[in-house]
């Protein structure tokens, strides 16, 4: 049987990646194409497609997720053996409410593409612009790459999973961000903090996903439920 | 008892189930570390074993998944991992008794390994070793590696295992792959089965995870490229939590009418994993006793592979292309780049190597007074995070290639030994440790002239591979192509051991193709020939340059004739590609206008469609015919972005569109300044501060913005990114500015607008405001009164000479 892994960081480093063309015209924007060869104008094309190749020599990978056990629910706080101020806000509460465990999640492709994007923006903004894209969505999918790895986990314990709640979303502070970076000690995957709470590099993301009891969620109930009346073997998480 | 390996030939045997569900109807808290139940409720473990035994269980697995010296760790027990693991032993040993085999049971180690994640691998190696070793030293009969979701980690235990207990027990490792067949980190059946091959296991199989339905057809893809045994453990179905309890929700029937599905696929051993109990195995027990395996035909070919892809090299599969690019000799700025330490231009060939349709890349980076084995980790680890190639690991130092096979997660091809007793001694370990195959030079203290002798060379290799433990299938021959403009009868001699390599010991063959046409002329027509001739005498696969559209031609013609490409379908697939225009460069369709444009007609052209390597030389060439500059910038190219603008409105073009169209202008534009500052400055029209605000440091839309308002002929002072607002309101002050312009992406910086704008006012300063950015919608831009909100580069034009055309209306302050 596999092992939760609850309390202790869970890092990625070296990440493997694609650049999907499909991702990188969505993330412009560009609607109805899913191939750069599907562009009317090829001096379009050759750019993005040089921001691709490389987004390829500049992006490493990294990730790190840590599971909490969910301890108890009290005014507008989800509290945790760890903290009793990180989980706060109505929207985290309703997100919280039928799971057991909420794994906080750092994804980042690193400071080389930034870099690069900042030494071109003053005299190639429309290049940088492209790049950045390209870094943009990269975030986005080592951030989603972290998830799938939860999502598996909390699967295989018998639970579901909430959607993926950014910190600074809702009515979640992005001041709670240090404590996020704190509790999965994503400096070590080279994430910091800016005075203002925004993340160095900035084509990071941070979340949080909640392990949810699936069979108590009234809208997700029945799909989850196999049959009623249907025996059934239990096994220790 | 009977060797296990020996009755696995005639008998399905049978694993036990799950041990948690009955320990935790014996009073195992849920979290609570099973293992450590070994001492202090040795007895109700015992009786669990017991149960399984009673039921028919074969092969009982100890209660050691989590013993590893990391895991109990977790459980601060880590003190306790000899007798923890000893314990384990002797109660199954004890409900076994002659009845059951015993595999010692390893798990994951918890964490992730190097280099995807966290724990080094010579550590992982280690923890893997320990408890190996305890419970080879306790009594066990096998040795069972299981529920590894990364195939890197399996590669770790199967290292450390095989340190530990050598080949005095058998060896089981079952992968968990998802309901895609999948494992969490790429592999795919056959990818998972090269790897645990080159590992020389005994058992292979899967576990845990997933019900029976969806491993049905893992254990068949296994069955089909594998003839190792195999063993398989489904769950109870996908669990679901109930009442604080995760709960498999298939019954014992249900999962027990797959077993002869499973023995269908070609399983050998059938357990169960989460959720099953004793009654699934009395019923499997009474199914499949007696029942023989079915017989599986032993695969032939070599396989190489990378964490998620597997390749065939051998007869009668399509012909290995390995791209030779990689190799710093004769590359200044590669070899520099590499005695930096840095991947940027290995990572970039590689790609374009694969995307060239090499099957496989040569990595070398054999520089001078460089820490080759260092830098061979960094290459090979910046490499698979972009390239799901198989590798070929090429050096001439053991340590590098060693310190490769460490981070490579798959099955490597290292390049390579010879003949020669210390390069065997030095490598063929290596090989073996690490689960790769082996490039074999047919060349010992010399490279010998005749084909015979060749072929005794690589006789002495085979010898000496099979001696260590190596299989005839880790083995491919480079049969050596020599310079034919040197030695014309080296070539023919190097033709003559690809066909006895092949008829004599059945084994492929490799070449390095580029060294053939040394010294001649037309060099690529000499090897693209030489390799047609070498696949004619059964070669399979070639080290050269993937870039040469003509050798993809030659490989394709000549596999038609080689026996590679039944009904021809990969040649014919293959030249429609060639004949296809979508194959070719988008660059090339674009230098092929469809009707003859006048120059400015072109220049117009060019910024409709981001053009910006063209622009330049179109404005220099409308001004070589006599066009005047204000008539390009004004007649030919505002049309032309304006045009993009509304084409934008009307929702044809989008962001990047007017990003290129304003990027190719600027080009332009540059061209043209000179001329139009000729008669003296151009009137600009108005200046605009341009700043993000205090705190927040994305700029990007701010530079777009003020990219399109220079096109437009606006004055923009650029103050960059988390600029206070004093310094922003000094600037405007300075450069007597109409429009202040401030961008934020963040909530929590966006009140620095509200901020600005009414500092602004109960200063009585006359700058209009515009703001935009990500999270600044319009009813913000009222709520604080902004004199004007951008939604996205698309608006800020228009915006900003609605502003000055305002600022004009009113009367200046005195």
């Amino acid at each position: 049987m596999p092992s939760m892994r609850i309390g202790s960081p869970v890092f990625f480093n070296n990440i493997p990646f694609e650049i999907e063309e499909r991702q990188i015209l969505r993330e412009m924007r560009i609607p109805r194409k899913s191939f750069l060869k599907e562009l009317d104008e090829p001096g379009l094309a050759n750019q993005i497609r040089k921001a691709i190749d490389e987004g390829y020599r500049l992006i490493r990978g990294k990730g790190v997720y840590r599971t909490l056990a969910l301890t108890g629910q009290e005014d507008q706080k989800v509290l945790t053996r760890e903290s009793s101020t990180l989980f706060v806000g109505e929207k985290m509460v309703k997100l919280l409410r039928y799971c057991d465990y909420a794994s906080l999640l750092v994804a980042t492709i690193g400071p080389d593409l930034e870099t690069r994007v900042d030494q071109l923006a003053a005299d190639e903004p429309a290049y940088a612009f492209f790049l950045e894209r390209v870094g943009a969505w990269m975030a986005d999918y080592m951030g989603i790459l972290v998830d799938r790895a939860i999502e598996k986990e909390a699967k295989r314990f018998g639970y579901g999973r909430t959607f993926r709640f950014g910190v600074g979303y809702g009515d979640w502070p992005l001041s709670r961000q240090a404590e996020v970076m704190e509790l999965t000690q994503a400096q070590r995957i080279g994430v910091s903090l800016t005075e203002s709470f925004i993340m160095i590099p900035r084509l990071s993301v941070s979340a949080v996903i909640g392990w949810e009891r699936t069979l108590d969620v009234p809208d997700k109930k029945k799909t989850a439920t196999k049959k009623d009346n249907e025996e059934e073997n239990e096994d220790e998480a | 008892m009977k060797p296990l390996l020996e009755r696995l030939k005639t008998e399905i045997l049978l694993l036990d189930g799950s041990m948690g569900a009955l320990l935790q109807s014996r009073g195992l808290p849920a979290g609570y570390a099973p293992d450590l139940w070994n001492l202090e409720r040795p007895q109700d473990i015992q009786q669990v074993h017991a149960e399984y035994v009673q039921a028919g269980s074969d092969i009982i697995l100890t209660n050691t998944f989590g013993s590893s010296r990391l895991r109990l760790r977790e459980y601060e027990a880590e003190d306790q991992i000899r007798q923890i693991n000893e314990a384990g032993v002797e109660m199954a040993r004890r409900a076994a008794r002659d009845k059951a085999y015993v595999a010692g049971d390893i798990g994951p180690s918890g964490t992730t390994i190097a280099p995807f994640g966290d724990l080094p691998f010579d550590d992982a190696i280690g923890i893997f070793y320990e408890q190996a070793r305890i419970l080879l030293e306790a009594g066990v009969d096998l040795i069972a590696i299981e529920t590894m979701f990364d195939i890197q980690e399996m590669r770790a235990a199967l290292i450390g295992v095989r340190e530990a207990v050598g080949s005095r027990v058998p060896l089981m490792a079952l992968m968990t792959f998802n309901n895609d067949g999948i494992t969490d980190s790429g592999s795919d059946p056959e990818t998972a089965a090269s790897v645990l091959e080159g590992f020389g296991v005994d058992i292979l199989g899967l576990n845990c995870s997933v019900g029976p339905e969806a491993m049905v057809p893992v254990v068949r893809r296994l069955g089909q490229t594998s003839s190792t045994f195999i063993a398989v453990e489904p769950n109870a179905g996908l669990p679901v939590h109930r009442d604080g309890r995760t709960v498999y929700p298939a019954n014992a029937e249900e999962v027990a009418r797959f077993a002869p599905q499973f023995v269908e696929a070609g399983a050998n051993i059938i357990g169960g994993c989460c959720g099953t109990t004793p009654e699934y195995v009395r019923l499997l027990s009474r199914m499949l006793k007696g029942t023989s395996p079915i017989s599986r035909p032993a695969p032939s070919l070599m396989k190489i592979s990378s964490r998620t892809h597997m390749t065939l090299v051998g007869p009668g599969v399509p012909f290995l292309i390995v791209g030779e690019k990689i190799n710093p000799t004769g590359k200044k700025k590669f070899s520099e780049a590499i005695a930096a330490g840095q991947t940027d231009l290995i990572v970039a060939e590689a790609r374009k190597e694969m995307e060239a349709g090499a099957g496989a890349l040569d990595v070398n980076v054999g520089v001078p007074l460089v820490n080759e084995a260092e830098m061979m980790a960094k290459a090979l680890t910046a490499i698979q995070n972009v390239v799901q190639l198989p590798i070929v690991i090429d050096s001439s130092y053991a340590s590098a290639l060693e310190a490769g096979l460490k981070v490579y997660p798959g099955r490597a091809l290292v390049n390579s030994v010879n003949a020669e007793e210390e390069r065997l001694e030095e490598v063929l370990p290596i090989i073996k440790k690490y689960g790769a195959a082996v490039i074999a030079l047919v060349s010992g203290d010399d490279i010998p002239e005749r084909a015979s002798d060749r072929l005794k060379n690589a006789e002495k290799i085979l010898r000496r591979a099979l001696e260590i433990g190596l299989t005839p299938r880790d083995l491919i021959f480079d049969t050596l192509a020599l310079t034919v403009s040197a030695v014309q009868e080296a070539s023919r001699q190097t033709l003559e051991t690809i066909r006895a390599i092949r008829q004599e010991l059945g084994l492929p063959t490799i070449l390095g193709l580029s060294n053939v046409s040394f010294g001649l002329p037309a060099r690529k027509l000499i090897h693209d020939n030489f390799l047609a001739m070498a696949i004619g005498a059964g070669l399979d696969a070639a080290i050269c340059d993937p870039y040469d559209p003509v050798l993809h031609q030659t490989v394709a013609a000549a596999s038609v004739f080689a026996g590679r490409d039944p009904d021809c379908r990969i040649y014919i697939d293959k030249s429609a590609q060639w004949a296809s225009p979508d194959a070719k460069d988008v660059s090339i369709r674009s230098t092929q206008p469809q009707k003859p444009l006048t120059t400015v007609e072109s220049i117009r052209k060019a910024i409709e469609e981001g053009e910006r390597e063209s622009i330049s030389g179109l404005v220099q060439k409308a001004l070589a015919e006599g066009e005047s500059p204000f008539a390009i910038f004004l007649d030919h190219m505002t049309p032309a972005i304006r045009h993009l603008g509304d084409l934008f409105g009307q929702r044809i073009k989008f962001i990047p569109h007017l990003i290129a169209g304003a990027d190719t202008m600027k080009k332009g534009v540059e061209v043209l300044q000179p001329y139009l500052e000729s008669d003296g400055p151009v009137e600009k029209k108005g200046t605009i501060v341009f700043a993000t605000v205090k705190g927040d440091i994305h700029d990007i839309g701010k530079n777009i913005c003020i990219l399109m308002l220079r096109n437009f002929g606006f004055n923009v002072i650029d103050l960059g990114r988390n600029v206070p607002l004093d310094t922003i309101l000094e600037a405007a002050g300075e450069h007597k500015a109409q429009i202040v312009a401030l961008s934020a992406l963040m909530t929590t910086t966006m009140m620095q607008m509200k901020l600005a704008i009414d500092t602004i006012r109960e200063r009585n300063l006359p700058y209009k405001v515009m703001i935009g950015g990500a999270v600044v919608t319009p009813k913000f831009s009222d709520e604080i009164r902004s004199d004007g909100y951008g939604k996205d580069v698309g608006a800020i034009v228009p915006l900003a000479e609605q502003l000055i055309q305002s600022c004009l209306e009113i009367k200046p302050p005195a």
